[in-house]
């Protein structure tokens, strides 16, 4: 350190430590961007939609991951329900005031044992489950996918009517 | 030589201890070799940057270089993570930032007080890498036991053999296992 306190090699490590910085938010957002296209196009790719050309929008609320969002064809949620042990995925199809239309199955980890049973429930709030399907553990897994079509209604009813007020 | 070997079986225990958020986190292959390889990276950026910045800077300041640069290195390796996989980056991207905040890689970010001590600094490469092992291996090992076994690919319809391997209690069985393994190993060896 010299007499008037700058430290010529301390101001040197500051200068290289936010060029980093500043180069892996970059990093980050190129990412980000990238991440999005590649999610829009496997939610179409799910759905079985390639012609829906959606563009993503990042959420994390609740359960709810982000949205695929087609002009003409409504939105694609991806759910991640997250339990002790691993996590479940879906893509839920809402119309425009936020109701479930139809819910592909994406996958969950292995040795993940409410799998299965996840799977039944999001059928049935789809109006596609078995008869007589029940399980003693759904009411501890009900309230999960409750909130999980709940937020997708709420998410859904403020982008129409975010777009109906433009 | 008995003070020695005290010493290293202290740290050991307490970079175990350090290690232990990754551990319980780390329930499957895929989850055990994203937060592995980001240990692995941040720990060796924090062993790093405290021997390349110069002394004259104090310890406090290379401390708070040394994890600065290991905070990078973790959003470096979140960024690769979301470029391969977008997926695997939504369920583990709170784990991956956790690997800069646990105590080996503090111990990383300090200076070695001693010359000799910074010789011997390429140590806390081989560290890292038998850290980040260990949690590939945890992971590995939690997801065998528990789906009976092991796969990088998501299941509509998972296997599952003992579900509760996969659960934090399962990593706090598991890990007591091996603590009481690496008792029984460390005490013989000072028997000897």
């Amino acid at each position: 350190m010299n007499g008037s306190g700058f430290d010529k090699n301390l101001a040197i490590g500051i200068v290289l430590l936010v060029l980093c910085g500043t180069a892996s938010g970059l990093g980050s957002r190129y990412a980000a961007a990238q991440a999005g296209a590649y999610l829009a196009q496997q939610a179409d790719a799910e759905l079985n939609a390639p012609a829906r050309h959606s563009v993503w929008n990042t959420l994390r609320t609740g359960q709810i991951v982000g949205r695929a969002v087609s002009a003409r064809h409504g939105s694609a949620y991806l759910i991640a329900i997250k339990r002790q042990g691993g996590e479940y995925r879906a893509i839920a199809r809402s119309d425009a005031d936020g109701s479930l239309v139809s819910v592909v199955p994406l996958g969950a980890n292995a040795g993940f044992s409410y799998a299965p049973r996840l799977d039944a429930l999001f059928a049935r709030a789809a109006g596609v489950a078995k008869h007589g399907d029940d399980s003693p553990i759904d009411p501890a897994l009900k309230p999960m996918i409750v909130d999980a079509l709940e937020t997708i209604a709420t998410l859904e009813r403020s982008r129409t009517e975010a777009i109906n007020g433009q | 030589m008995g003070n020695e070997n005290r010493t290293v079986t202290t740290r050991a225990w307490a970079a175990f201890v350090g290690l232990t958020p990754l551990l319980v986190f780390s329930n499957g292959l895929l989850i055990g070799l994203v937060l592995g390889m980001t240990f692995l990276v941040v720990h060796s950026t924090a062993s790093a940057v405290a021997l390349l910045v110069p002394v004259s800077f104090g310890q406090r300041r290379i401390f708070a270089f040394s994890m600065a640069g290991a905070m990078i290195a973790s959003s470096v390796c979140a960024t690769l993570i979301r470029i391969i996989d977008p997926l695997l980056f939504e369920s583990s991207f709170t784990r991956v930032f956790l690997a800069a905040y646990t105590v080996p890689v503090f111990n990383a970010a300090v200076v070695p007080s001693s010359m000799a001590d910074r010789e011997r600094a390429w140590e806390n490469m081989a560290r890292g890498l038998g850290y980040g092992s260990a949690i590939v291996l945890v992971g590995l090992v939690r997801e065998l036991m528990a789906s009976g076994g092991v796969s990088i690919a998501q299941a509509t319809n998972p296997s599952v053999f003992l579900p509760v391997m996969a659960q934090p209690a399962g990593a706090m069985v598991l890990l007591g296992l091996a603590a009481a393994g690496f008792r029984v190993a460390t005490s013989r060896g000072v028997d000897r």
